[in-house]
């Protein structure tokens, strides 16, 4: 069965309009920014208020940030592509998210943990499902709803769920991806690992000091060819492999060659009865960590032997998280529609071990054939997709 | 849809069940009091990796020795649904904030293992387990959505399939209860796993079919929906197990009963149900059982049908 993928959108630290994004990353204009607020920390936040937000999509209710930035990624899809409702089609929503509400919850917790009056009535916002029906409830009547949570592969994992249930046959059409907003507990919780960069993260150079913490959210459509018949919607792409490995070596970190990594890119590559040669780009994990982009380097060496053109767009939003997987594909997609390779940033000198460069200025294409993009989150888990041009 | 053969079932709740058959007799619905019934964890797993664990994942990885005990066939898909994820390492992080000045070190313990897919994660590494690993979280219908993914995955090829349905309990839930005045079930933890095949290994017993439904409130109908697909008619189902008791006293059965009575509430509660169930099936004549799930009523219905082959 072929899954197209025909609409997509996102909201990150550079921005939201799929023109403003593509502008930015041919510019190489990070949006990571030095917070005056957050201690002078580098983060990759997106620009846009609660506030402002909530006006702007007419919510009447205080949500978590988390809910906010999914309601406007959601939206803004819903507005751009053909998702009419319609009793033919069994439509779905599968996002992922890392926290859920926990940004709005955990003032409230420690409140009450200090032995102060609390609201209870804020904690309905915390289940990571919880966001995933607020988010729904402004969509659309969704027939089956998700809420794919594992960490920093969440929304990866969500789109491949989203092709799954189209596989089953229970949905049409599926809107997939993911939202995480940024929380004090996320914040100190990778305080305590450790893993921050002091500036702007430099992803898979030798002196990369680790990451910048972003926040964003963004979703797909992906249809089957009942509702693309209907919808008329164009083919941006095909979601033609994908697969999820355990590394099964730690809690956080990465095995030192990326084994899982090695599988979950080679179990992609073979679903879409592809060889490793056929791949134009590889949209990295990338986190800029010393551990993951060594591993993801070693991982990419032994799967490829000569690694196609790859790069990693956190450099320009921050780990995103949950959302990220999603976030990337987007990109992946604007990449696509323009025949264009974005660059990493901060690029300097190659990991010693690996030797390994990426792409550091945007690349105009004749034709991107099939991309690879990579989500690795906690647990050992690894995901990857491939995204192929029709 | 894909039967999903049911090779193993163990759970850890309020209920006195790990290592035990034909219970359902003699179930006895929970106490307002009642407890969760921990194992002597030290007989599982050693007291290096129990230091460190948190409840659900003591509970967890105790049932995951059992079965590697019981049996060497590797899992090709690792699939664990939780409402609320890892709440005990959650709420201890969140205290190690509070508790902080603003130049302390945290230690990353608790952060690390808060995650909600820290049960999955550390099931994999127990097992050196290195396929498909997912962690679904749709409230109460966490499990039944990982009952699909098994579908999924079996449909797929693979052969052998864990599925969990773990939640935690934890004391601030006990505030917000009061607070919201829901005074039904006591509050407890569930930690449920099911090996399941495509073809039954020793088993007659298997998974029919798994409907959710979320366009309706009416646990009733997505029930009848469900039998109506499958060709038996709801009166000759031998057990009916739901959580709302509101739609179901109006029907005439003889084994309708309320799951939470027996799990507590949590929202992994039909996982608990759904051992039970199975285990009615195992040890007695009865051929099929219903596990009714509309926990949130307006957030969705679930309906499990489990069959036992002649």
């Amino acid at each position: 069965m072929n899954i197209y993928i025909t609409g997509h959108s996102s909201i990150s630290a550079i921005g939201q309009s799929h023109t403003e994004v593509y502008q930015r990353l041919i510019a190489k204009e990070t949006g990571i920014r030095q917070e005056a607020k957050d201690q002078g920390a580098f983060r990759g936040l997106v620009k846009q208020s609660n506030k402002s937000l909530s006006k702007l999509y007419n919510l009447k209710k205080p949500y978590s940030r988390t809910t906010i930035l999914g309601i406007a990624a959601g939206i803004e899809l819903f507005k751009k592509y053909s998702i009419e409702p319609t009793s033919i089609l069994k439509t779905g929503f599968v996002s992922g998210t890392s926290v859920g509400g926990i940004d709005f919850t955990e003032q409230e917790y420690i409140r009450f943990l200090s032995g102060n009056t609390y609201n209870p009535e804020v904690f309905k916002n915390h289940p990571s499902g919880a966001v995933t029906d607020q988010i729904a409830q402004k969509l659309y009547p969704f027939d089956i709803v998700n809420t794919i949570s594992t960490a920093c592969s969440s929304s990866t994992n969500a789109i491949i769920f989203g092709a799954k249930l189209m596989q089953m046959g229970l949905v049409d059409r599926v809107v997939v991806g993911g939202t995480d907003a940024l929380s004090d507990f996320t914040i100190k919780g990778f305080s305590s690992l450790g893993i921050y960069s002091e500036g702007v993260c430099k992803p898979f150079d030798r002196n990369r000091q680790g990451l910048n913490l972003g926040e964003g959210a963004a979703y797909l459509l992906l249809e089957n060819k009942k509702s693309l018949n209907l919808s008329e919607n164009k083919i941006l792409a095909e979601l033609t492999g994908w697969a999820n490995e355990s590394d099964a070596f730690h809690q956080t970190a990465s095995s030192p060659e990326g084994e899982g990594a090695q599988r979950s890119m080679m179990g992609a590559i073979t679903m879409a009865g592809l060889q490793p040669k056929d791949i134009s780009y590889i949209s990295a994990h990338g986190t800029a960590t010393p551990n993951n982009d060594l591993s993801e380097s070693n991982a990419l060496l032994k799967v490829f032997g000569i690694v196609p053109p790859f790069s990693s767009t956190k450099s320009y939003t921050g780990h995103t998280l949950a959302a990220s997987g999603a976030l990337e594909a987007s990109f992946c997609l604007i990449g696509m529609e323009k025949n264009c390779l974005f660059p990493n940033l901060f690029f300097e000198n190659v990991i010693e071990e690996t030797g390994l460069t990426p792409v550091t200025n945007p690349v105009k294409e004749k034709k991107i054939n099939h991309i690879l993009s990579n989500a690795f989150g906690f647990g050992g888990n690894n995901t990857s997709i491939i995204l192929s041009q029709v | 849809m894909i039967p999903l053969y049911i090779n193993f079932a163990e759970s850890i709740s309020h209920q006195d069940l790990l290592n035990r058959k034909g219970f359902f007799n003699n179930i006895q619905p929970l106490d307002a009091d009642s407890e969760c019934i921990n194992p002597i964890y030290k007989e599982y797993l050693s007291p290096k990796t129990l230091r460190r664990l948190s409840p659900i994942l003591k509970a967890s990885l105790a049932i995951i020795a059992i079965y590697k005990k019981t049996t060497h066939k590797a899992f090709d898909a690792v699939i664990v649904g939780t409402g609320l994820g890892c709440l005990t390492d959650t709420g201890k992080f969140l205290d190690t904030i509070r508790k902080a000045k603003s130049d302390d070190l945290l230690s990353p313990t608790s952060f690390i293992q808060s995650t909600h897919n820290t049960v999955s994660g550390q099931i994999s590494i127990f097992l050196q387990n290195l396929n498909y690993n997912i962690t679904h979280s749709q409230n109460h219908l966490s499990f039944e959505i990982s009952l699909l993914d098994a579908m999924t995955e079996l449909n797929s090829g693979k052969r052998h399939v864990l599925v969990g349905g773990v939640d935690e309990e934890h004391p601030f839930l006990n505030k917000l209860v009061k607070a919201f005045n829901i005074n039904t079930y006591p509050l407890s933890f569930c930690a449920a796993f099911f090996a399941l095949s495509k073809k039954g290994e020793k088993s007659s017993i298997f998974i029919k079919d798994v409907t959710i439904d979320f366009s309706t409130d009416s646990a009733f109908d997505v029930a009848s929906k469900c039998c109506k697909r499958e060709g038996i008619p709801i009166k000759d189902i031998d057990l009916i197990f739901h959580s709302d008791t509101k739609s179901f006293n109006s029907i005439s059965h003889p084994n309708c009963k309320n799951y939470l009575d027996f799990t507590g509430l949590n929202y992994s509660a039909s996982a608990l149900a759904t051992h039970i169930a199975y285990d009615y099936l195992a040890n007695s004549q009865k051929k099929s059982a219903l596990i009714v799930n509309n926990l949130l009523k307006d957030k969705g219905a679930a309906v499990t049908l489990i069959i036992k082959d002649d």
